[in-house]
């Protein structure tokens, strides 16, 4: 294995090369963050403020982007959108750790009977397009801000649950962990101290990729028409938006996924940065 | 070989029988009456009363259960609230564009994909591999509908090359029909291409390291020999396992491709079911979603099993 290993690094080239890619990726989410941040103040319009006599206006020295149907300015709607859609995923990514997280531990560790119950379940969210399940999700609570972030936290958790268990069936029996298990260590203590630890590295990079994932799922819903409802922007509610005009007015659709593309390309270069950082193994492939 | 494909397929019944339970409950939990929904809030309580009897919604759940389970089971998914039909009917109608579009979609994103996953992982880095791997990068963070938008405004409205959406059925007019199908799989393959990409980029990297392939090289054989007869062949079986996941991705991409195109297949129906509190429809919608899923996978298997004599001992 470390042969194949130290083959691996010596046909990727020296760590070295690999410089790029934290600055691009840093840089895409802090120019992206400084938009969302600051770009309301500096464009000095209301997100939600109509102006019917500036309807579907291109680009122009008043309105960066353009206006929408309502003449509302998409320079601004586009930065509370994002937001909104941020902190839409953040929140679907800590719903999703909180039960993945515990029940990939506890499963893994334990064994047994729990560990098939437990899997068997996650098998089942397997078979079901996670998109369809988070549909269902806003089936029960119609759709909004909270039900968005209920329905995708709701749909990622078994695939983390999963790879959490594995990882932690990895480690379970190594030597490490069984040293502290003949010191008389508890179980508790044991996944604490030993297993958790070892685990961070996989924890930190798994939930950056699911990050990714959530904003595009945001948008997903949004594009149906089942995430944020307007007057409230999101990223997958302006694309929505975007739909009903889009051959009389392409430019909104067009721009609208912009941001989203960047963002998550963000998010996955850093994931990838993350990888190399954290987990030597991991990197090699 | 055979009490490989018996294990396999007595593995899938008891997930189907959990999909049946999940749908079954969901159904449950959503808030809100199906009798109201179907005849509005200011309705006759008689009326109200004689459609609770003969839907059997008076009776204990798990005798709903049972007697569901039954009519599914022969193919009766019961009365859609919204259109007042047959269910399985409807469904009939639309699987076959769900199919093609789907069947589409996996065609356009394995020609892609396999080519270029298999040269990246050849000639790992390369500079041929640094392209296509940042290309997937770049696939991976696109919005599938976004990219169907940008497709069609730029191939059927700038250049007038196919038409935007619509359906034809192949029976009525073939050569419509794929004119049509153009553009939705090529937007549904793009998107899952990245996915591909990637697993057959690490499944060839993974058998790279195998003694069979550095005796290969031993040999003397050129890297393009090498790389058909032996790498393609020992990553194929874990490669197929692979792309059968990823039909998970393939059919939630329909839906969202299906509603850009107007393409008219089940995908449509699942946000007009749930908007709509059409219980029994989002219950078969479920169904046939997972089924299809967990069918695929179990073919896979067997197919790895058939071309890897490992995989069945374990």
């Amino acid at each position: 294995m470390s042969a194949v290993a130290a083959v691996a690094a010596t046909v990727d080239g020296p760590r070295t090369k690999r410089r790029w890619k934290p600055i691009v990726g840093g840089g895409l989410l802090g120019i992206l963050a400084l938009f969302m941040l600051v770009g309301p103040l500096i464009s000095g319009y209301d997100p939600n403020a109509t102006d019917l006599t500036a309807r579907f206006s291109g680009p122009s020295a008043e309105h960066w982007l353009g206006t929408d149907d309502l003449g509302r300015d998409l320079f601004t709607r586009m930065a509370v959108g994002g937001r909104m859609t941020i902190l839409i995923a953040l929140g679907a990514v800590a719903l999703a750790s909180a039960i993945a997280v515990p029940l990939g531990l506890l499963t893994g560790y334990l064994g047994g009977w729990v560990d098939l119950a437990v899997m068997r379940v996650v098998d089942l969210f397997f078979a079901i397009p996670t998109l369809l399940v988070a549909i269902g999700i806003v089936g029960i609570f119609g759709p909004s801000f909270t039900t968005t972030m209920l329905a995708l936290g709701l749909a990622f958790w078994p695939f983390y649950a999963r790879l959490v268990r594995s990882a932690v069936v990895g480690v379970r029996d190594l030597a490490y962990t069984d040293a502290a298990r003949v010191i008389g260590a508890g179980r508790w203590r044991i996944i604490r101290k030993e297993i958790v630890p070892a685990l961070l590295p996989l924890l930190i990079v798994q939930t950056t990729v699911l990050l990714g994932f959530a904003v595009l799922d945001e948008a997903g819903l949004g594009f149906l028409g089942l995430g944020v409802q307007p007057p409230d922007a999101s990223w997958g509610s302006l694309l929505a938006q975007s739909r009903g005009f889009v051959l009389s007015h392409p430019w909104i659709g067009v721009i609208a996924g912009v941001p989203i593309l960047l963002v998550v390309l963000g998010i996955n270069i850093m994931a990838d940065v993350l990888r190399d950082r954290l987990d030597p193994q991991g990197a090699s492939t | 070989m055979v009490q490989y494909v018996a294990r396999r397929l007595l593995l899938a019944v008891p997930l189907l029988f959990g999909l049946s339970i999940l749908a079954f409950a969901y159904v449950r939990v959503i808030p809100g009456d199906p009798v109201t929904a179907m005849l509005g809030v200011n309705s006759d309580p008689e009326l109200v009363a004689r459609l609770r009897d003969q839907l059997g919604l008076d009776e204990p759940w798990y005798q709903q259960y049972l007697s569901w389970l039954g009519n599914v089971v022969t193919g009766d998914f019961g009365i859609s609230y919204r259109s007042r039909m047959p269910v399985s009917q409807i469904l009939i109608d639309r699987i076959p564009a769900t199919l093609e579009l789907a069947l589409g979609g996996l065609v356009v994103g394995l020609l892609i994909a396999i080519p270029a996953g298999l040269y990246a992982g050849f000639r790992r880095g390369s500079r041929a591999d640094n392209v296509i791997t940042g290309a997937t990068l770049v696939g991976l963070a696109t919005p599938g509908f976004w990219l169907g938008t940008l497709l069609m405004l730029l191939l059927a409205l700038q250049l007038g090359w196919l038409p935007s959406q619509g359906y034809v059925p192949f029976g009525v007019d073939p050569a419509q029909n794929l004119r049509l199908l153009v553009l939705p799989s090529l937007t549904l393959g793009l998107a899952i291409a990245p996915y591909l990409a990637r697993l057959t980029r690490t499944a060839v990297v993974e058998t790279g390291g195998e003694p069979s392939v550095s005796y290969a090289r031993a040999q003397g054989l050129p890297e393009g020999t090498v790389a058909r007869t032996v790498v393609l062949r020992i990553s194929m079986p874990s490669l197929i396992v692979a792309i059968a996941l990823t039909v998970g991705f393939l059919l939630a991409g329909s839906i969202i491709v299906e509603e850009l195109f107007n393409w008219p297949g089940m995908g449509r129906l699942v946000a007009a079911g749930v908007s709509e509190r059409d219980y029994p429809m989002i219950q078969a919608l479920m169904l046939v979603y997972g089924a299809i899923f967990i069918v695929v996978n179990v073919v896979a298997e067997v197919l790895q099993g058939l071309l890897d004599p490992r995989v069945r001992l374990t």
